[in-house]
């Protein structure tokens, strides 16, 4: 039992040491050549994607959309067809794989530390690459925003790139809100539970708190609410440069409610790279044939030509076959 | 949470002439005397660096000087280097200042600007050079920068050779009344007032149109803190909205509880949290403030310009420059890092924002898997500034010498007043005007975070959030920077081409700007390789988005 216990403890020094070897690895090492070399073949961080990617990942976008804006009852035109999209944007592959949170931020697969080691074939090696869902997908109102394979923001927008907020925040003065704080944050976690977040565990790590908007009429001194809610949980906290620039806090979870429709505004997840994103339930979408998909080169481009018309044809007129 | 809304309130009383002339006394008598020199300097082969504050041996043995020295204890150190004139150690400023500049530096290089800034590598705002040749005269409106103690560096910047810094000079800026909130100058859809000054006293604000014309008066008091912070709907007294481009407002603030506040006098910090909102009286209540009812006052104008209506469009300014340009293949792997390489395998900048990409349009001679804009002779320096001064450039990078100052190569260096003049961003002038802001700046080379270049592009030099400038009813904008020395390692362009190509592959998928920034300093898309500088700052919105308003 003893030399199994020392044995068990060998075997973790050693696959620490393999470990450290790897985090300090060198950028002209063999192992990192051999990562450039994949991910020139493999075309995993150029842009654009091929439209196999594209196409895949858009469907997926699409479907997890439309999870989305059923759970939450949005008022866009349900379900979302891919006519319905406006823009789209897919990021390569190598930016949206599942990475470690912690330097060096290697590819998360079953080969470990050894995704990069030459003695296993690199196309074993490529294939277990976990290639998550990363993108934006707009409608003429809704912005879906997708990150390591979940949504991370869904938006009520204006246009493209415009956040949808009242031009005129004026005109909400004096509207009866149909909700007040406490049904603020019902609904914000009604929303958060529909999408799978559990809320009760990111409760446990940031409380929550409810914010009314608030601003001051023309030609008055008294401040009034207007009835646009914010609900948010946590803060990312922002150091500057040298850290002595000023910190400022942006909330980390956040949900948005206009008060007189009770619509959603915008539903915001953690987003960052080191994000803890344990609380969502819904399983990250994953492009599976990643590698398969990448490979297929887009289709050859044609120019359409014009042929001369037969004898008797007018060539302005569609003919019936 | 956005400060309150305020209204003008008609009240009457001194002429703008009558306030002028008052005005000119105050200044008067707040400032202390400024000392103006003529130099001519022949120039040493010393070239300075940051150094402990000791006397120096002046190089400039053939300098001329017909200054005054006034009786307030100056003495002249003859030194080398550089050298703030005339500004001793402990000295108390006010108002707006002028300094001449001592050079004594070897270098031909040309020099692209001089810079100020604190031992954080924090810029003084207010303080600006605007000269030419071996004439650097530092003009100093301490009015913008908040009161407190300053370490002062002054260092001239050269288009590829090493910036020569002065020994920091300790000096305390003390003004009553304050608009370290300069950015507030300007204005979209509404007008932010802001001040600072005495806590609780009572002020007065009489507001004149551009032409001078009264129009009306706000009276209330200062917060606990001493701020004046509210929020002008741009509603006249009669109830339409006001039309004019530009304003001035002349403050009086009651002095008379002066003596009981300490010599620093504490600030709100409008960078971090939202104004205060208050109510503010007017002089027709029998209750309102009535700074000039026989009390000790103080006065102070300030002026305000409308920011023109712009859109922040995709379209990006992208140049880089040789580090060295006699040296081809460090050029070459610049350039490929710019592309990512071989049809932009690796990323980079081009081929990720380009055509192929993300079909944001680029700036002439950027071509997505082929081609990024070389600025290396002063024709492709005109070239880059007549595409960046054109409407729909709004987003900008640039990969190359950097400074405080400026950026680009000898012979092809943009100063801080070339990108000024050009693109009509004027932020310290009596009449602000940004007639060209950019929604996004990202200088990839040394040090430029470390001045106030970000201002020459309409974004202020200070770290703020995306609620600041909705506050003036603008659109938000954001610059990155670093605030020292970086390198590039030709041997490693694609990491740095991987890192660029993540970095701006998250500004796309609208993580903010933060996020951006650190995901990079982490090497997070760069497997560690190549990680952005730890001193990136960013100045402007730390969590600007990109499609955030």
């Amino acid at each position: 039992m003893k030399i199994l216990s020392i044995l068990f403890v060998l075997c973790l020094v050693s696959a620490q040491i393999v470990r450290a070897d790897t985090t300090n690895m060198e950028p002209n090492s063999p192992e990192a050549q051999e990562l450039l070399a994949m991910i020139a073949e493999y075309h995993l961080a150029k842009q654009p994607v091929p439209l196999a990617y594209e196409s895949v990942a858009v469907q997926l976008m699409l479907g997890e959309a439309n999870y989305v804006a059923d759970k939450l009852k949005l008022p866009t035109p349900r379900p979302i067809q891919p006519t319905d999209i406006q823009y789209h944007y897919i990021s390569p592959p190598w930016y949206s794989m599942l990475k470690e949170t912690t330097r060096p931020y290697g590819p998360i697969t079953v080969f470990s530390n050894r995704i990069f080691d030459t003695n296993i074939p690199r196309e074993q090696r490529a294939r277990s690459f976990k290639v998550c869902l990363r993108g934006t997908i707009e409608t003429t109102n809704f912005l879906f925003v997708f990150n390591k394979g979940r949504l991370s923001d869904v938006e009520h927008i204006a246009g493209h790139d415009l956040q949808y907020y009242p031009d005129d925040i004026e005109k909400l003065i004096g509207k009866p809100s149909l909700i007040n704080d406490a049904q603020a944050y019902e609904i914000a976690t009604q929303w958060l539970n529909a999408v799978d977040i559990d809320v009760w565990a990111m409760e446990k790590k940031y409380p929550p708190q409810v914010n009314q908007l608030s601003v001051l009429p023309v030609n008055s001194t008294n401040v009034v609410k207007v009835p646009m809610y914010f609900v948010h949980w946590g803060w990312e906290h922002f150091v500057n440069g040298d850290a002595n620039h000023s910190v400022i806090s942006n909330s980390l979870v956040e949900v948005k409610i206009l008060g007189t429709t009770k619509e959603l505004m915008e539903l915001r997840l953690p987003d960052s790279l080191f994000s803890d994103t344990s609380f969502s339930k819904r399983p990250s979408l994953l492009i599976t044939n990643a590698i398969d998909l990448l490979r297929m080169g887009n289709p050859p481009a044609k120019h359409l030509e014009r042929l001369a018309p037969h004898s008797g044809q007018n060539s302005n007129v569609l003919q019936s076959p | 949470m956005l400060p309150a809304t305020r209204s003008l309130s008609m009240s009457k009383s001194l002429t703008f002439a009558q306030r002028a002339e008052m005005l000119s006394e105050m200044i008067s008598n707040l400032m202390p005397p400024t000392i103006t020199r003529n130099t001519s300097s022949t120039l040493r082969m010393n070239r300075t660096s940051p150094q402990s504050p000791q006397p120096q041996p002046m190089g400039n043995t053939n300098s001329t000087s017909n200054t005054a020295i006034s009786g307030t204890g100056f003495y002249r150190v003859v030194r080398d280097g550089i050298h703030i004139f005339g500004l001793t150690n402990g000295a108390v400023l006010s108002g707006t200042l002028q300094f001449p500049i001592e050079l004594g530096l070897a270098s031909t290089d040309e020099v692209v600007g001089v810079v100020f800034y604190d031992e954080n590598s924090n810029p003084i705002i207010g303080a600006t050079s605007d000269g030419s040749g071996d004439h650097w005269p530092l003009t100093w409106n301490t009015l913008t920068s908040a009161n407190g103690t300053y370490n002062l560096y002054v260092e001239l910047d050269y288009a590829s050779d090493t910036p020569a810094v002065s020994v920091p000079v300790s000096v305390t800026v003390s003004n009553v009344i304050s608009f370290p909130n300069y950015f507030s100058q300007n204005f979209g859809g509404q007008m932010w007032i802001y001040a600072e000054t005495i806590p609780n006293a009572a002020f007065e604000l009489d507001m004149y149109d551009e032409n001078t014309n009264y129009i009306g008066t706000f009276a209330d008091y200062s917060d606990a803190n001493g701020v004046i912070s509210f929020l002008w709907d741009l509603i006249d007294p009669g109830g339409s909205q006001d039309s004019n481009t530009n304003f001035l407002g002349v403050y009086t603030v009651d002095t008379s509880s002066l003596m009981k506040v300490s010599q620093k006098l504490s600030a709100q910090n409008f960078q971090t949290a939202s104004p205060a909102q208050k109510s503010i009286g007017t002089k027709a209540s029998p209750n309102s403030p009535q700074p000039n009812g026989g009390s000790p006052t103080a006065k102070a104008t300030n002026t305000w310009a409308i920011e023109p209506s712009w859109y922040p469009t995709p379209n990006w300014a992208i140049a880089y420059s040789p580090l060295n340009p006699n040296d081809s293949a460090s050029t070459l792997k610049i350039e490929q890092m710019m592309i990512g390489g071989p049809g932009g395998e690796y990323g980079g900048v081009v081929s990720t924002l380009g055509n192929y990409g993300f079909g944001a349009p680029m700036s002439p001679g950027n071509v997505s898997q082929s081609s990024a804009f070389e600025m290396a002779d002063p024709i492709s320096r005109t070239n880059f500034l007549t595409y960046m001064a054109q409407s729909p450039y709004r987003q900008f990078y640039f990969f190359g010498h950097g400074g405080p100052a400026g950026f680009g190569t000898a012979g092809a260096a943009i100063s801080q007043k070339d990108v000024q003049n050009d693109l009509g961003n004027f932020m310290h002038t009596a009449k602000p005007a940004l007639y060209h802001p950019y929604r996004f700046v990202f200088i990839d080379g040394c040090l430029a975070g470390s001045g106030t270049l970000c201002e020459s592009f309409g974004i202020p030099a200070m770290t703020v959030n995306t609620n600041y400038f909705l506050t003036m009813g603008v659109w938000s904008r954001g610059f990155l920077g670093f605030q020292k020395t970086v390198s590039f390692d030709p041997a490693q362009w694609t990491w740095r081409a991987l890192m660029l190509g993540g970095f701006l592959d998250d500004w796309m998928a609208t993580h903010t700007l933060y996020n951006c920034m650190t995901n990079a300093q982490a090497g997070g898309h760069s497997y560690g390789f190549q990680p952005m500088d730890s001193t990136a700052v960013i100045f402007g919105a730390v969590n600007l988005r990109k499609n955030m308003p």
